[in-house]
């Protein structure tokens, strides 16, 4: 460079140097690179061209490029930016679209990240689940996601396109006789309509049934129908085994209902009574006020004899009534008579806003519904708090008496074509019923399914099933309420929904399709839907609807019916009541089987998040386990893990004992839908099936989940529980509070104990000018069902850690739910206590990081810095609440082997994968508290409670938990925290906690004395 | 020995000539004696004994490497454990470490000449245990690769990112490195004048160069030795608060957390006696071990081993007061979660069988030292002196592993057992102990050939 200036200065020759320049430039010329301007620069450059430091430059550049070339292989990846960039993506922004679930047919609102969904959550629009969903259904966003889904349809075991299961339907459904089709309950109208114009034989099964609902409405009021329970009307609640907080019924919505029956937010000093009768203990019994233990086999005599209470109470006697007086049932149940004297009183003392629900198991189911349809007649709850006419309810449609007439059919031959979906027979019935060979016997099988699993082996056309995400349809919840299912990605694999398939084999016999498909037959549904629900036009309503993603009339929730109730239903019932009872002298077991609300019927049995999600009432995971009372256990010899076997003159298994206060003795019980065999990797051979014990003679098809005669031996063998919390008392520490509505009235701290108040502190306190963020759970809201501990782990990619490293003690979730018993040792109260990162003020960790790498924020979160932690797990070690949660593998690539395909897609971008070594936990979605800053701030405002919501806080049904603001005095969360029930855990260490805890009330007398333990003052 | 030569003011006493050395020995037998196992072909004794040792480690390495490879994962520690064997291998290991220093620099101070005897291979003790403690602070980490570096306050250009000097932890990083830099500094130029014996004796020009280039040029003029005692009670008053500081801080690790159990103000003596404890075991197995293997019966005498015995009595005592005051304050404060720590779960709890094995080794067994006739019985001094050690172990797991399964939250209360891969790492440790100290053997002079010397009464009895 400096010699081009040179030479450009000596050709314009317009400036001399020096006097030797001017006179003899050319010598000059020569001379001058040797002269002075000796540089590194310039040495010898004029011989090679090249000078020296270039030449380093260079050699140094391709010496490095060439080691990088040999090193890494990188490997071909094309990235292609959006061509025509679609209107609503924006990369980095999330999208939100209304769906609905086609199974439980609540409404859905599902986030996605460029184009993938990553979240479902409740629709908060929907006047049925109210912006709740449950656990499962939190969860069911993995199942998309799950390597482990059918990619292709199957012909025989191989995989095949659709045009050729398309021309095997031809055939198959060339005549529509002798073609049935077997579902779960349908609640979308475009699938149903569709269903009846091919005209098949339809035969809808429930895998968790209600038949005994369903029937005992048949019988009672004539017509067969899932009432809609209004748990938020009830002020009185009476359940007979009926789990409705847990998994019976639309628990969501019941959880919703009943949780705003018993808030006690700001000068509410009332709430709902809950009485619950209960052979297993479940979370419906561990919210009650009152829980009576029963044995499975007396739930109708307890029911005829409060109907028997009622009757006398109100004057009016019905006629072999009186066998079943309190006195006698107390001999032949051990129920106290006054509890049921007592139930009855309250009853009548609540006619009209009172509830009783109950689910029957064994062969009195029926009569028992018809017991308490009759109570809730008498009581005038019926059309109150009951809802039979309005708005009944279209989740629950399941007959099985009309399954078995599908098998007689295919028995004789007849059925020449079978379309199954949403059912997996072969894994709900047992061995004994002979299914398996039924359905081998059917030349044609269509059989959609998500995964290879046992039906699928033997069924010859195996349709690999969209997930409802992926597909268009509508579902009905409840009568007169509609949702459009729109999918939020296009199918991942190459398959079909029913819809689609049924749609396309319309035209078989026909020439022309019903619809062009699936989107078209659900606007073409919508087109009769239109005039009731709007008078603007028809692509306006749709376009809003799938937008707000419900159709309901305005005064939904509103008004009041009443049927007739049929006085024989009551009458056979008193009939039936003779032959109930346990049976004497049986030193054998009963088996009482259950669905639990994180696992359902099993059909997510490859959903590693549910896997791992706690039971909510014994905090297992991994697997199911024979819950037998203490004292049975004792008897036997039997401790927890202890693998007996659980055997009947049909068949037998190997399961771990587990003593589970609160069930009486002589019963033992077990969840359902475990034991799979074909599912996934996941799913396979995780807890044991007892699909074989439920062939009953008296049940018909129907499984029967009330097994007597059973014998239970022990193995000798052992297993660890894969339990996440192995104690259950509080040891007299004052971590939570409880107390009577009584003592609450009287004084709204009643229960409360704080050993030092606001004790001093040597640090300076933290200033927060701006926001401070804190929350308040409210443990009497709080109900246990975990759907926030799902949300937590899909919201912040939580990653599940395996059976094995639960047992060790390594679960990673990052909100847990505590569940502590007291009192009655036999039948304890219990009290849930959220857990999760107290974002304390004082944060006892936060001294301890050698490294900074937990520090506090400005606005009070209490931070983890993944990239600067090295993992010494001191804060875990400092930490009271014990939430912080350490990577001791590599969670998100096992065996540091690359994530699976597609499983990277499910992860939310907006949050951190953490690698192994290092600690993690709680963060107060802090990613969403950025978002609804930014937000605000765009819009020049502060940020309010509506911006910013918790994943856990989204997914609480009974509104427990509430996140905000503390500086801003009028949020909610303020508001709380200043509530006479608010209470810090563990006030006295003074890490002053950023969450504070409502105490549970309950609605009974006080205790007399007080269970408060401590007794050192 | 008698009473006088160990008092405390040993130089103002007439020393009678009750010999620190026994068997007459002169001059020329020390450096013999002392130098024969680094000039002779090793035996099979040490043959033996290095080959297990160093399988020991070899295993242990390898288990490190799985660790390192998987994770922490493979260690038996979760999520209310989550500290567990490598802390408590941890601080046993420091513990151990401390009697070197205390019988070279404490020792040395007071002039208490009997120590000349056991100071080497005791502040050789010192380094191997400090070596394997400090596998563990980095080795616990989730990340080591970046706690080595990330630890220390090491300039860079990333803003204010800086260590946290509130953490107790962080004081442990300047506590551990410190007192393992002034201990092999320590060792090192005592080490000097002995190393300078070797290589005069070397006929191997190899093994000369290698001793030369370690005795730095040692001549033994008086210029030298002055330079030398002048370093040497330098580094001697530098360690000695050492001693006292390092268990301070280790204990810190602990008492400045909240957790019960932990949280206690008299950790930091308790800790440092309980190390001074484990360290004066230590030298005993390690003394009764050389003194048989490498013949040094006369320059390890029974007058030594006695005098260890008696500290390791009194400083047990000492730790068994430590307990009942645990105790005690836990009544006395009133507060539930600690009497529930020390009450219901160490004494009574799940733990029990720990607990009481602590008790048992440390405040029971070492007891027997009452008698005389078994503070000079080897067999006898071996056996206890491996039981409190094992005691010792004990008291770190109580402390470690019963504070953390059960504290505020029984929600979170859990159990914590080692797993295979600690177990490997545990011994693994143990491995590494015994191969550098069996090196040392081979390689260093075991006795301090020059100290000995020094209180070595040669010629005839009177002057």
């Amino acid at each position: 460079m400096k010699k081009d200036q040179i030479e450009s200065s000596t050709q314009a020759k317009r400036f001399w140097m020096s006097v030797e320049e001017s006179r003899a430039p050319e010598v000059f010329e020569k001379n001058l690179p040797g002269e002075f301007i000796s540089t590194p620069i310039r040495e010898g450059e004029e011989s090679s061209g090249l000078d020296r430091r270039d030449f380093m430059k260079i050699m140094g550049a391709s010496a490095l490029m060439a080691s990088l070339a040999g090193c890494t292989r990188r490997p071909v990846q094309k990235i292609v930016p959006y061509v025509n960039n679609p209107e609503e993506i924006i990369p980095g922004k999330p999208n939100f679209y209304a769906s609905a679930d086609p199974l439980t047919g609540y409404g859905l609102l599902v986030t996605t990240r460029e184009g993938r969904p990553i979240k479902v959550d409740g629709n908060t629009d929907h006047p049925v689940n109210r912006g709740a969903i449950s656990a499962r259904d939190q969860a069911s966003i993995h199942d998309l996601y799950d390597p482990d889904r059918l990619r292709n349809p199957q012909i025989a075991g191989a995989d095949a396109s659709w045009e050729d299961i398309d021309k095997a339907a031809a055939q198959a459904l060339a005549t529509k006789d002798g073609v049935w089709i077997l579902t779960s309950s349908i609640l979308s109208p475009t699938l149903q309509s569709v269903i009846d114009r091919l005209g098949y034989r339809h035969v809808m099964i429930d895998s968790l049934p209600m038949d005994d609902v369903l029937e005992g409405q048949a019988q009672s009021y004539g017509e067969r129908v899932m009432p809609r329970y209004r748990f938020d009307r009830a002020d009185y609640i009476v359940s007979i085994d009926a789990d409705f907080l847990d998994n019976w019924g639309s628990t969501v919505e019941y959880e919703k209902g009943f949780s705003e029956k018993r808030r006690l937010s700001g000068n509410r000093v009332s709430m709902s009574k809950l009485v619950v009768f209960e052979s297993m203990m479940r979370l419906t019994g561990q919210n009650a006020d009152r829980r009576v233990a029963i044995h499975p086999a007396d739930q109708l005599l307890i029911a005829l004899s409060i109907a028997f209470e009622v009757g006398r109470i109100i004057g009016q006697g019905t006629p072999g009534l009186s066998e079943y007086s309190p006195a006698n049932i107390q001999q032949k149940t051990g129920v106290a008579a006054e509890i049921i004297t007592e139930v009855a009183k309250d009853l009548v003392r609540y006619r009209g806003r009172g509830l009783i629900v109950a689910s029957g198991k064994g062969p009195q189911a029926v009569a028992l519904q018809n017991v308490v349809n009759f109570l809730n007649s008498v009581l005038d709850n019926e059309g109150e708090t009951i809802d039979g006419l309005l708005h009944p309810s279209n989740q629950f449609k399941g007959n099985y008496a009309s399954f078995e007439s599908l098998l007689t059919a295919i028995r004789t031959g007849s059925v020449k074509t079978l379309i199954i979906q949403g059912v997996n027979p072969l894994y709900l019935f047992a061995e004994s019923m002979g299914i398996e060979a039924a359905i081998k016997s059917v030349p044609n099988v269509f059989y959609f399914t998500s995964h290879l699993d046992e039906t699928s082996r033997i069924a010859k056309y195996v349709l690999a099933e969209n997930h409802p995400l992926e597909s268009w349809g509508d579902v009905s919840p409840i009568k007169d309420v509609y949702s459009i299912v729109q999918p939020t990605i296009r199918s991942l694999w190459n398959t079909r929904s029913l819809l689609d398939c049924l749609i396309e084999w319309s035209a078989i016999g026909r020439g022309q399709k019903f619809a062009e498909n699936a989107y078209e037959a659900v606007v073409s549904t919508w087109k009769g839907l239109h005039g009731r629900y709007s008078s603007s036009s028809f692509q306006n309503w749709w376009d809003d609807t799938l937008m707000s993603g419900v159709a309901a009339p305005a005064n939904l929730n509103n008004g009041t019916s009443s049927r007739r109730y049929k006085m024989d239903a009551f009458r056979s019932a008193i009939n039936a009541g003779k032959s109930a009872g346990r049976v004497s002298g049986d030193t054998d077991f009963t088996l009482l089987l259950t669905s639990s609300i994180a696992f359902g019927d099993g059909s997510q049995s490859n959903n590693a998040i549910l896997q791992e999600l706690p039971d909510p009432v014994s905090k297992n995971t991994w697997g199911n386990y024979l819950a037998v009372s203490e004292s049975t256990a004792h008897k036997n010899g039997w401790k927890d893990g202890d693998i007996v076997k659980v055997e009947t003159a049909a068949s037998s298994v190997e399961i771990p004992v587990y003593q589970q206060p609160g069930l009486v003795d002589g019963l033992v019980s077990a969840h359902l839908g475990y034991g799979r065999k074909f599912k996934g990797r996941i799913g396979n051979g995780v807890g044991v099936s007892f699909a074989n014990f439920t062939a009953s003679a008296t049940s018909g098809a129907m499984p029967n989940w009330l097994v007597h005669g059973v014998r239970i031996t022990k193995t000798g063998k052992r297993e660890k529980i894969p339990c996440t919390q192995g104690h259950h008392r509080l040891e007299g520490r004052d971590i939570v509070f409880d107390t009577s509505l009584e003592e609450y009235r009287a004084n709204p701290k009643a229960g409360i104990v704080r050993h030092f108040p606001n004790p001093p502190s040597i640090w300076s306190e933290h200033e927060y000018k701006g926001y401070k963020w804190g929350m308040a759970i409210d443990l009497n809201s709080c109900t246990g069902c975990s759907a926030c501990v799902v949300a937590c782990s899909v919201e912040n990619n939580v990653p599940a850690v395996g059976k094995e490293q639960v047992q060790r003690g390594r679960e990673m979730q990052w909100i847990r739910i505590d569940r502590y018993y007291s009192g009655d040792a036999m039948n304890p109260e219990t009290i849930y206590q959220p857990m999760l990162c107290q974002h304390c003020d004082n944060a006892p960790c936060e001294t301890v990081c050698p490294v900074l790498a937990t520090t506090h924020s400005d606005d009070g979160l209490n931070q983890m810095t993944y990239n600067r932690c090295v993992g010494t797990k001191y804060c875990s070690n400092n930490c009271p609440y014990k939430v912080r949660r350490f990577n001791w593998f590599e969670n998100n690539a096992p065996m540091n082997a690359p994530m699976e395909h597609p499983l990277p897609l499910m992860k939310n971008p907006e949050v951190t994968l953490r690698s192994r070594g290092v600690m993690e936990k709680c963060t107060f979605c802090v990613q969403r508290i950025e978002a609804g800053k930014s937000r605000a701030k765009t819009e020049g405002r502060r940020a309010g409670e509506n911006d910013i919501r918790t994943a856990c806080q989204d997914a609480c049904a009974s509104d427990a938990i509430v996140f905000g603001d503390l500086n801003d005095p009028e949020s909610k969360v303020a508001k709380l925290q200043a509530h006479g029930r608010s209470f810090t855990s563990l006030e006295e260490l003074n890490a002053k906690p950023a969450i504070t805890y409502l105490s549970k009330v309950r609605n009974r007398a006080p205790m007399k004395n007080a269970d408060h333990g401590g007794g050192h003052h | 020995m008698n009473s006088t030569t160990v008092s405390m003011d040993g130089n103002a006493v007439e020393l009678d000539r009750v010999d620190l050395v026994s068997g007459g020995k002169t001059y020329a037998d020390v450096t013999a004696d002392v130098c024969r196992p680094l000039e002779s072909f090793p035996t099979k004794t040490w043959l033996i004994a290095f080959g297990i040792s160093i399988s020991i480690l070899g295993a242990g390495l390898t288990a490190w490497g799985l660790t390192l490879w998987f994770g922490l994962g493979l260690w038996g520690i979760h999520n209310t454990n989550a500290w567990g064997a490598d802390i408590i291998n941890f601080v046993f290991w420091i513990g151990i470490g401390h009697a070197g220093t205390l019988i070279s620099a404490v020792l040395y101070l007071f002039r208490q000449n009997w120590r000349t005897g056991i100071n080497r291979a005791a502040e050789a003790m010192t380094i191997f245990a400090v070596i394997c403690a400090l596998m563990y602070p980095l080795g616990h980490t989730g990340r080591p690769w970046l706690a080595a570096y990330w630890l220390l306050p090491y300039p860079n250009d990333m803003g204010s990112l800086w260590v946290n000097f509130r953490s107790p932890l962080l004081w442990d990083v300047f506590a551990v490195s410190t007192y393992f830099t002034i201990s092999l500094v320590f060792w090192y130029i005592g080490l000097i004048p002995d190393l300078a014996t070797v290589r005069d004796r070397a006929i191997h020009p190899i093994r000369k160069k290698v001793y030369g280039l370690l005795s730095m040029g040692w001549k033994g003029g008086a210029r030298h030795w002055h330079h030398y005692e002048k370093a040497y009670g330098l580094l001697a008053g530098l360690s000695a608060p050492l001693v006292l500081s390092v268990h301070t801080i280790v204990s810190f690790d602990f008492a400045v957390s909240n957790l019960p159990g932990w949280h206690t103000t008299i950790f930091p003596p308790y800790f440092v006696i309980g190390a001074i404890f484990s360290g004066f075991a230590m030298v005993v197995t390690l003394m009764v071990i050389a003194r048989e293997v490498f013949s040094l019966k006369n320059y390890i005498t029974l007058n030594h081993l006695e005098a260890m015995n008696k500290i390791t009595m009194c400083t047990g005592m000492l730790v068994g007061l430590a307990y009942a005051t645990e105790f005690f304050i836990a009544w006395y404060s009133g507060n539930p979660y600690e009497q529930y720590v020390f009450f219901n779960n160490r004494a009574l709890g799940p733990y029990a069988w720990a607990y009481w094995t602590m008790i048992t080794c440390n405040s029971i067994i070492p007891q027997i030292f009452w008698f005389k006739k078994f503070r000079r019985n080897v067999p006898m001094m071996f056996i206890v002196s491996v039981f409190v050690n094992i005691g010792m172990w004990f008291e770190r797991f109580v402390i470690i592993a019963t504070s953390l399964h059960r504290d505020f939250l029984p929600s979170s209360w859990d159990y914590y057992l080692l797993s295979v891969t600690d177990w490997v790492i545990t011994l693994g440790s143990f491995g590494l102990f015994f191969t550098l100290f069996l090196l040392f053997c081979r390689f260093l002079p075991v006795v301090a050939i020059a100290e000995v010397k020094s209180v070595m009464k040669t010629g005839p009895k009177s002057h």
